[in-house]
């Protein structure tokens, strides 16, 4: 169960809860209460004046749908470091449940409510999307917040935007309420001046985002919604603290809108009612980066297999294991060594490939998640390749092609085993050196320049950042480099070019009935070999320069 | 259970579109984040640290560059041995240079390439040799994935049993010395094998739940 803490301090332009919007219709407060209850227990915070309308809105709703009223409370406070205050002592805390903050204006569909607030979702985190929302700036590397901003907090090169939806994971229950103390003692003797300036200088810099302060928080910096603040100034103390903070992605084509007021309100509740959820859920289950052919020619259809399999009450563990056995029979066929062996191969292969694609969307899309189907994806993604060379040198050798088969064979194993260790070393040592790089002290409004270990966004994004220091030639052209990915075509050459599974799997069959394993083995030792200098080539100079 | 998003395609690849796995935090391996994955054995302990003054990583790819050059040679070229050997000797020399901070990465694919590579010179053009490639892969994947996953590195029994590359190669190159890689290597084989299997099992089964669950 996921406890969810809903900020309804935000007001419209007139001075009323903006949560209560659009007038005649049913407020958005309730509305967000309705998703959120399902998940836990619902704690509204407002301000003191607020609360009795909001109490008796919520106990009206609640009671017209005959639900227990008390798994919703609502919490009044006086002004924002009331509650900070708050977080530091409430006994709600104690339960041992995660906490999710989210604001009571918030507009948001079933599917990116609980990527927030599912149990099932486990630790410290908080959601993402592209650049140009409404939020709090961060930096992300490898599904790690390693930066984030507030109105009082600059973030270099911010590459995604938190758009006010947080989620503290029950072992970081303590840390959460350290950070509310940390920030309550900051927040003391009201704003600190070098925040107050960083807030007034974007307010009243180019491109400043508009914002009031609408309730006459006294506590607030200079034209700096204050409500809006207290999840970003959270976020930013869960992330300098070092702590891991995830970045979960909402997924493309949900509904996540802060609406404030009654015209932004009745759009935002009309974009909700356009979300396909069905359709979202269907595409949020493939994975975000993959190769081109797994992409383009696969997911496109395994979706729907994937879909299949969830109503049918597969699980992933099972098509992982159907996967694998089809590329032992993909193996066996190789291994005959005719040509018919070769054709059917290559058919039984590409339809464990596809298989393959199916378990993970399959997990995805029924959130079915364990460490063992992840390890038995990967193990038997492994043990299907090299089952399948050792198949292809089989049929070989019978076919009468022997000398140095098995070697090449061999060779082909090793270099792609070499591949992954590469990428597994460079993955682990950037992890860690991001990870010893992230806690930093909550004060200052500078952030950290990012190390040589976090990729700097490719993208732009609506906060200016400080212009880069004086490069040297190489940093100059990986920064060329850089700009040249964001042309799509190459970005897909590039992704090609490294010979991910499908296209490796997709060269294994066409050759393997075009051709025969010997030109199968070097010409995954060819290709497989310009990858790796490609890859290792380009992270080699960039470790050195 | 520790929620993890099942991966699918290059293993290694970050996982974008899910929450990442919670990786506890500081780093179980601050220093050398890739200590559980070089799978030394328990032999080169006493050589680490000992400060000579060129970097592992170009001690570990000149070795792998031996064993390249004693690759390309092909069968039947006189001194293959000899550059296998020197490499080893380049490979275990290597724990006790210097760590350059930013090229730790590149050492357990050199130690990799190394050890796969020398395989293939001595035992050679044999499904041994290959049935000794998958069986070490298995296990160096099982490890990878275990780390990354449970945080688990593969049992002392096992580290003892199967040596780690530093023993492994030991034992390859004297056979091949007394001219019986082959044979040798198939018994290696078929005693890590069923070894690296139950191991596994045996971890899967201590950490039973997960599986369970789906």
């Amino acid at each position: 169960v996921t406890t969810t803490v809903v900020l309804a301090l935000t007001s419209t332009t007139g001075g009323d809860p903006a949560c209560l919007e659009p007038g005649d219709q049913q407020p958005l407060l309730t509305r967000l209460v309705d998703g959120l209850r399902p998940h836990g227990q619902v704690l509204v915070v407002t301000w003191r004046p607020w609360a009795s309308s909001l109490r008796s809105v919520l106990a009206t709703h609640l009671d017209t749908a005959d639900r227990d009223p008390g798994s919703v409370e609502v919490v009044a406070v006086d002004r924002r470091i009331d509650v900070l205050r708050w977080l530091e002592s409430t006994p709600v805390l104690d339960r041992g449940a995660g906490v999710a903050f989210v604001h009571g204006h918030l507009v948001a569909d079933d599917l990116a409510l609980s990527r927030l607030v599912d149990a099932g979702a486990g630790g410290t985190g908080a959601l993402v999307v592209g650049a140009a929302a409404q939020g709090a700036p961060v930096r992300v590397t490898r599904g790690r917040i390693v930066a984030a901003g507030s109105p009082y907090h600059a973030v270099r090169h911010p590459s995604a935007v938190v758009p006010h939806g947080l989620r503290i994971g029950p072992a970081d229950l303590d840390a959460l309420r350290e950070w509310a103390g940390q920030l309550a003692s900051l927040l003391e003797g009201g704003t600190p001046g070098a925040w107050r300036l960083e807030a007034a200088r974007r307010a009243t810099g180019p491109g400043a985002a508009g914002g009031e302060d609408a309730d006459g928080d006294e506590d607030a910096g200079p034209a700096v919604d204050s409500t809006e603040d207290l999840v970003s100034l959270l976020l930013v103390a869960a992330v300098r603290s070092g702590r891991h903070l995830a970045a979960i992605p909402v997924p493309r084509g949900c509904v996540w809108i802060l609406a404030r007021g009654p015209l932004a309100a009745e759009a935002a509740l009309a974009a909700r009612r356009r979300v396909l959820v069905e359709h979202v859920r269907l595409d949020a289950a493939v994975k975000a980066e993959d190769g081109f052919f797994t992409t383009f020619f696969v997911s496109s259809y395994s979706r729907y297999w994937a879909r299949w399999a969830a109503r049918r009450g597969f699980t992933p563990n099972q098509v992982t294991t159907a996967s694998m056995l089809l590329g032992a029979a993909a193996a066996a066929a190789f291994a005959v060594g005719s040509w018919g062996g070769m054709l059917l191969g290559a058919v039984l292969l590409q339809l464990a490939f596809t298989l393959d694609c199916v378990d993970g969307q399959l997990a995805r899309y029924s959130r079915r998640f364990s460490a063992f189907g992840a390890w038995l994806d990967s193990i038997f993604d492994r043990g299907k390749e090299y089952l399948v060379l050792a198949g292809l040198a089989v049929g070989g050798v019978r076919a009468g092609d022997e000398q140095g088969l098995w070697l090449l064979a061999g060779a082909a194993l090793a270099l792609q085993v070499f591949r992954h260790t590469l990428d597994l070393g460079y993955a682990e040592q950037q992890i860690a050196e991001v990870a010893a790089g992230v806690a930093q002290p909550l004060e200052p409004v500078e952030d950290r320049d990012p190390s040589f270990w976090e990729p700097v966004a490719t993208v732009a994004t609506t906060t200016a950042a400080p212009a880069d220091a004086p490069t040297t030639l190489a940093r100059r052209a990986i920064g060329a480099l850089r700009r040249a990915e964001a042309v799509r075509v190459l970005r897909w050459g590039k992704r090609i070019v490294v010979l991910p599974i499908g296209e490796r799997f997709l060269l294994i069959s066409v050759l393997a009935v075009v051709s025969t394993p010997r030109v199968v083995f070097l010409a995954l030792l060819l290709w497989g070999g310009a990858a790796t200098l490609y890859t290792f080539g380009g992270r080699l100079i960039r470790s050195v320069a | 259970m520790r929620p993890r998003a099942p991966h699918r395609g290059d293993p290694l690849a970050p996982h974008q579109g899910d929450p990442a796995p919670h990786r506890g935090d500081p780093a179980p391996h601050r220093g050398d984040p890739l200590a559980p994955h070089r799978g030394d054995g328990p032999l080169l302990g006493g050589l680490r640290g000992a400060r000579v003054p060129i970097p592992e990583v170009a001690l570990l790819a000149v070795a792998l560059v031996l064993v390249l050059v004693a690759l390309a040679l092909g069968p039947g070229a006189p001194s293959r041995w000899e550059l296998v050997a020197a490499g080893f000797v380049l490979a275990v020399l290597g724990a006790a240079g210097r760590v350059l901070p930013r090229l730790q990465w590149p050492v357990p694919a050199l130690l990799r390439g190394i050890e796969y590579g020398t395989i293939l010179v001595l035992v050679g053009d044999s499904p041994w040799a290959y049935a000794l490639l998958a069986t070490l892969a298995f296990h160096h994947y099982d490890i990878v994935y275990r780390v990354r996953l449970l945080g688990i590195g593969p049992a002392r029994w096992l580290e003892r049993l199967a040596g780690g590359w530093p023993v492994r190669l030991a034992v390859l190159l004297a056979a091949s010395a007394l001219d019986v890689a082959l044979p040798a290597s198939s018994i290696l084989t078929l005693l890590l094998a069923p070894a690296f299997v139950v191991e596994s099992v045996a971890t899967w089964v201590s950490v039973h739940r997960p599986a369970a669950a789906s």
